[in-house]
């Protein structure tokens, strides 16, 4: 990770073609500090060649595309789009994320009001990928950050509060963070998915880091896909930043 | 973090539509695979061995090296151009659009041919599996492949679910299978159980028949050259095609060539024969009593079902290859909307297995399936020859063919070769048919003209 200073964090946001979940208003204002990498995907069925679907789609896709895209430079964001014909979405928003170094990927929920971020963090390194991206997304708003630290029985609030939560706090501030707008918070609980899932409910916005080394599993595994489904609310990955492009694409 | 991502410079070149490679080596083995097993084990062991006795192993081990001949020349071809359309897409690059119209055209038409002639197997497994349950059916075999070529062509078109996971699943349960009954068997052979084998003259019709048994269980070796068709899907395909062609032809003929071996040395070749389609299951029966037996029989109603099914999704995208090019009306790579199938491709390859199956001969079915093919593969071996003679800019293929030019002007000749020892109607049928794709040509698409290589 390089010293300030950078450019916006990039984040990616899929969009699936022809027909478009609606994508909140409120959603894409708060993503407009970022560098946005738009991947239209067009899943075809594998009795269909790619390349067919491309010849019948391809204008119309692009046009649906773009006028998302519209939708987000009028939000004010530096915007790439990428339109790709896949039999599998998973291979394809994996190898993007990869391919156009995004630092994190959305998986959109209802947003009616950016107030409540929540930003669980397993440990220090796990915050430092975070921080930065934090900063750069809630850098402009007024929304209170509440970095949560879920801890075993072994581990006590204090060590929690020195080791983790306060130099994850500092290393946000470094960022442009305005630390009134931060709340530290510490849980005991033997069972940390379960605590994230259920006090997601109270949030408008999760911002989790990637645990496994492959964006495909944690993307559609187990947190972020538990606190969509059962408290609606987006959910932003931030990915590790060593992967490589072989890695990603799973040759097997 | 870098915000400056290499991909930001090239945007506005490689933004534009993408194709997803989604397929890794396992799936593209399995395709290649899936596609051949149905016919080498579970269709023709009974019929082999009634025309050739315990030689109709060397059969299988022919057309295993026939298919490796012209496997090679593929691998180099395919990751030359590693885009969808396969034996097609590099006969008309090479050969002109008139050969590439026919190799195309008789793609399509000889994997119609094979997708019946599966069909007819499944439905003699199936009219097995209700008499070994003791269930009289009204059916005939032929109803049977029947309703399951329509079945077939309808949940290929309407069918969202990607089935390709199972496919994949398909073929491993298969390969388990077979890998536990054949390595029982060999033991069975060898002595070790006590078991006695059939004594009998391994030539025990001569050697001719050897070679027009080749001739007819060619149809085992179809396979491999659809995982070409699908190249532009296949992940890494430097190094996944060539090992997926060759990798799957070896696996095949190896288990065809045992499988042979075993079911003679167990039954005898003239008993084999007598069970005809579904002589396997008396294979399975003899080393592992009532469970092989279901296991076999199970077995080869999945595997020709999937065999069936491969060929009719093959057959489709080798018609939409030709109407890229506007060899044929670009209706037909219409894509419905609703499914996202291409309905008009799939239909013209579901309704003409419905027509082949009411013709009903398995054994020329198959033999036509082969002579289309190997059409194409000769016709593959002479691409190579001249694309190897005076290179196209940017013909650059990261597997080269080993021993050239020798490799693919054997292949050339085994594949013609090969069609003059099939049955005289069939040789009729299958000229009768590439005569029609060149009268096509010229009545239809004369003025097309083929793009050139690029990569």
């Amino acid at each position: 990770m390089t010293d300030l200073p950078r450019g916006p964090s990039s984040i990616l946001v899929d969009v699936e073609l022809p027909d478009p979940e609606p994508l909140s208003p409120t959603l894409i204002d708060v993503l407009s500090p970022l560098r946005v990498v738009l991947l239209g995907w067009f899943a075809v069925p594998e009795q269909t060649s790619p390349a067919q679907a491309r010849d019948q789609f391809g204008a119309e896709t692009q046009a649906t595309l773009d006028a998302v895209a519209r939708r987000f430079e009028d939000a004010g964001a530096e915007v790439t789009t990428r339109l790709v014909f896949t039999g599998d979405k998973f291979d394809t928003i994996s190898r993007v994320s990869v391919e156009d170094t995004c630092d994190a990927v959305l998986i959109p929920g209802a947003m009616a009001e950016l107030r409540r971020v929540l930003v669980p963090l397993r440990g220090l390194e796990n915050a430092s990928q975070i921080a930065p991206f934090v900063a750069d997304l809630c850098r402009e708003t007024t929304a209170t950050v509440t970095l949560l630290h879920v801890v075993g029985e072994e581990e006590t609030e204090t060590a929690s509060r020195e080791d983790v939560l306060r130099p994850a706090a500092d290393r946000m501030r470094d960022h442009g963070l305005d630390t009134g707008l931060l709340e530290l918070d510490t849980i005991a609980s033997e069972d940390p998915a379960g605590t994230i899932v259920d006090r997601a409910g109270a949030y408008d916005l999760v911002v989790l880091g990637e645990t496994e080394p492959s964006v495909r599993e944690i993307l559609f595994g187990t947190v972020p896909e538990r606190v969509v489904q059962t408290a609606d609310v987006p959910v932003i990955i931030v990915r590790h930043q060593d992967q490589s492009v072989d890695a990603a694409e799973q040759v097997l | 973090m870098n915000t400056s991502a290499p991909a930001d410079a090239s945007a506005p070149e490689t933004d534009q539509n993408e194709l997803e490679r989604t397929l890794g080596l396992l799936p593209a083995l399995a395709i290649g695979t899936g596609t051949m097993v149905g016919a080498g084990i579970f269709v023709f062991p009974g019929l082999a061995a009634g025309k050739a006795g315990p030689a109709a192993m060397f059969s299988f081990a022919i057309g295993a090296v026939i298919a490796l001949l012209v496997a090679l020349p593929t691998s180099e071809l395919a990751t030359a151009m590693p885009e969808s359309g396969g034996g097609y897409f590099f006969v008309s690059r090479a050969l002109g659009p008139l050969l590439g119209t026919m190799v195309g055209l008789g793609q399509w038409l000889g994997l119609v041919f094979a997708s019946a002639f599966y069909l007819m197997g499944f439905g003699h497994y199936l009219s097995d599996l209700f008499r070994e349950l003791g269930v009289d059916l009204p059916l005939s075999v032929m109803g049977l492949a029947l309703g399951m070529a329509i079945l077939l062509t309808g949940v290929s078109i309407t069918g969202t679910e990607n089935t390709g996971d199972l496919q994949n699943w398909i073929v491993g349960v298969l390969l388990a299978l077979l890998g536990g009954f054949l390595g029982h068997g060999g033991l069975d052979v060898l002595g070790v159980f006590g078991a006695s084998q059939v004594p009998e003259a391994f030539f025990p019709y001569g050697t001719m028949p050897v070679f027009t048994t080749a001739a007819l269980v060619f149809t085992s070796y179809l396979g491999f050259v659809q995982i070409a068709t699908v190249a532009g899907e296949i992940k890494a395909p430097s190094r996944n095609l060539p090992r997926a062609m060759i990798g799957s032809v070896i696996l095949v003929g190896t288990l065809y060539v045992l499988t042979i071996f075993i079911g003679t040395s167990l039954l005898g070749s003239e008993s084999l024969a007598e069970m005809g389609e579904t002589a396997v299951v008396n294979v399975g029966r003899s080393i592992a009593g009532t469970f092989g037996a279901a296991a076999l029989l199970g077995g080869g109603l999945l595997a020709t079902l999937s065999s069936a099914n491969a060929s009719i999704l093959s057959a489709s995208r080798s018609i939409y290859a030709l109407s890229r090019d506007g060899l044929v009306p670009n209706q037909v790579e219409q894509i419905n909307r609703r499914y996202r199938t291409p309905h008009v491709a799939l239909l013209l390859a579901g309704g003409p297995i419905v027509g082949l199956i009411l013709f009903g001969r398995v054994e020329v079915l198959a033999e036509v399936a082969s002579l289309l093919h190997l059409f194409m593969y000769g016709l593959i071996c002479v691409a190579l020859l001249v694309l190897r003679h005076a290179p196209p800019e940017g013909y650059a293929p990261t597997f080269r063919c080993p021993g050239h030019p020798v490799v693919p002007i054997l292949g050339a000749l085994a594949s013609f070769g090969l069609v003059a020892f099939m049955n005289p109607l069939s040789i009729g049928i299958g000229a009768g048919i590439l005569l029609a794709t060149a009268g096509w040509y010229l009545v239809y698409a004369r003025s097309v003209t083929i793009p050139e290589i690029s990569s």
